[in-house]
């Protein structure tokens, strides 16, 4: 017969843990003299107990820090919080010079500018990184029009880039792959995400590109992707 | 024990302190106490071993470009696992899994190698493999509550703060994974 003492059963895998406080224990060990259907629940909990306790651990295969060190190379650590609150302060003391005041607000303008010259170039760069620490001859050779049939996670396509597009939401380019620039056909959707952020190939270049293959089965677009794109190659423009 | 356990907590805050500052070598620190412990994660979580890698690589960027903002209102390992989870989350989204079989890996009679099955060293790592493809049946919900328990060995209160649920849907959660981790096993337990 079913027991109806769910209150306990719930706790059962809390028991086995050893995570109950000690009155709580005594119920359900109370429960259990009295209860057959309770006892073999317990029982089944315990045995998968016994065989998660034994799950495998595994260590990656390979030392990612190359890759990761690569990609934070053109990240900069936001500055914490209590220092730029000391700055707003010493702001507010020096209310009267508002010429300076300008004169830092063009200084800092000019310095954004430069800076999001630099950046950019560093990106190229973490690009540049991140590709020498992949081993591209590990990515397998995939046509664009075979890529439904594709079981693995690491691809490289050959194609035609018939568009890049921008995402207005978080700024990532993605552009389109090809076989035949003239003709619609199939196609695969490459996206360039963080950490990697290589610059995005022109329209009407051939180009190889290196990522993880994926199939994106949204409501509004059912295509297969490389996402990210770890590289490219370009092989015309 | 309590002392050391203490000195450790005080290094590791140190070196998260550095970290936030930008120390390459703090945050590597980091890097090589988290990252078997996030592949493992990963791994058990989306059941991919070669995708595992790469979303590796995305949660320790974002641990990096997050870390100024860690307040240490929770410990570092709980806020690490909420992200790797919280990632894990999005690849789902957009992937649709390939595993093998459970029924592929056991394979036929015919395909059984008695001599084999006398190793006793290749005897216990197929037990490990067939555990571990028991679990990879569970839903990814069921998977992470019985990797936090099982391989981080993290209490039913750290386990409810990485998810952000309450202790009682962890105690639910991990019932259910165990009772179908017995029930899909039954079959061989005289294997196992």
């Amino acid at each position: 017969m079913r027991c109806c003492r769910i209150d306990l059963q719930h706790k059962f895998s809390l028991y086995l843990n050893s995570e109950l406080e000690h009155r709580a224990v005594k119920r359900i060990e109370d429960h259990l003299l009295d209860c057959g259907s309770c006892r073999t629940r317990l029982a089944h909990l315990r045995n998968g107990h016994r065989l998660a306790q034994e799950l495998p651990r595994f260590t990656p295969p390979r030392d990612s820090w190359a890759v990761i060190e690569a990609a934070i190379s053109g990240t900069q650590p936001v500055a914490s919080r209590p220092q730029a609150a000391v700055r707003r302060r010493e702001f507010g003391l020096k209310p009267g010079l508002a010429l300076a005041v300008i004169g830092i607000v063009a200084l800092v303008g000019a310095l954004l500018i430069a800076f999001s010259k630099a950046r950019s170039m560093e990106e190229e760069n973490t690009g540049t990184m991140v590709a020498e620490a992949l081993d591209l001859r590990e990515f397998h050779t995939v046509n664009i029009a075979d890529i439904e049939q594709n079981q693995k996670p690491h691809v490289m396509a050959e194609g035609y880039v018939s568009e890049v597009s921008v995402n207005d939401e978080d700024g990532d380019f993605s552009f389109k792959l090809v076989d035949d620039l003239g003709r619609p056909g199939p196609f695969i959707i490459c996206e360039i995400i963080d950490p990697i952020r290589l610059s995005p190939p022109s329209v009407g270049s051939r180009v190889r590109v290196y990522g993880v293959s994926r199939y994106d089965g949204q409501a509004d677009h059912n295509w297969y992707e490389v996402h990210p794109v770890l590289n490219i190659e370009v092989v015309h423009r | 024990m309590r002392i050391q356990q203490s000195q450790t907590e005080s290094e590791e805050r140190e070196t998260i302190v550095s970290a936030q500052g930008g120390d390459r070598v703090a945050f590597k620190a980091l890097y090589d106490r988290y990252r078997d412990r996030v592949y493992n994660l990963i791994f058990y979580s989306l059941g991919d071993e070669l995708g595992a890698e790469d979303v590796l690589q995305i949660v320790f960027v974002k641990i990096y470009r997050g870390l100024p903002g860690f307040r240490f209102e929770a410990s570092l390992a709980t806020w690490i696992y909420r992200i790797t989870l919280n990632e894990c989350l999005n690849q789902r989204r957009g992937r649709s899994a390939h595993h093998i079989p459970f029924e592929a890996l056991l394979g036929s009679d015919d395909e059984m190698d008695s001599e084999a099955a006398a190793d006793q060293q290749q005897a216990e790592g197929e037990r490990r493999e067939i555990i571990h493809r028991a679990v990879m049946e569970l839903s990814p919900k069921l998977r992470a509550v019985v990797a936090l328990k099982y391989l981080e060995e993290l209490s039913y209160e750290e386990i409810a703060s990485v998810l952000q649920c309450s202790q009682g849907t962890v105690a639910s959660r991990l019932n259910r994974a165990l009772r179908a981790l017995e029930a899909r096993l039954r079959p061989l337990r005289r294997l196992l």
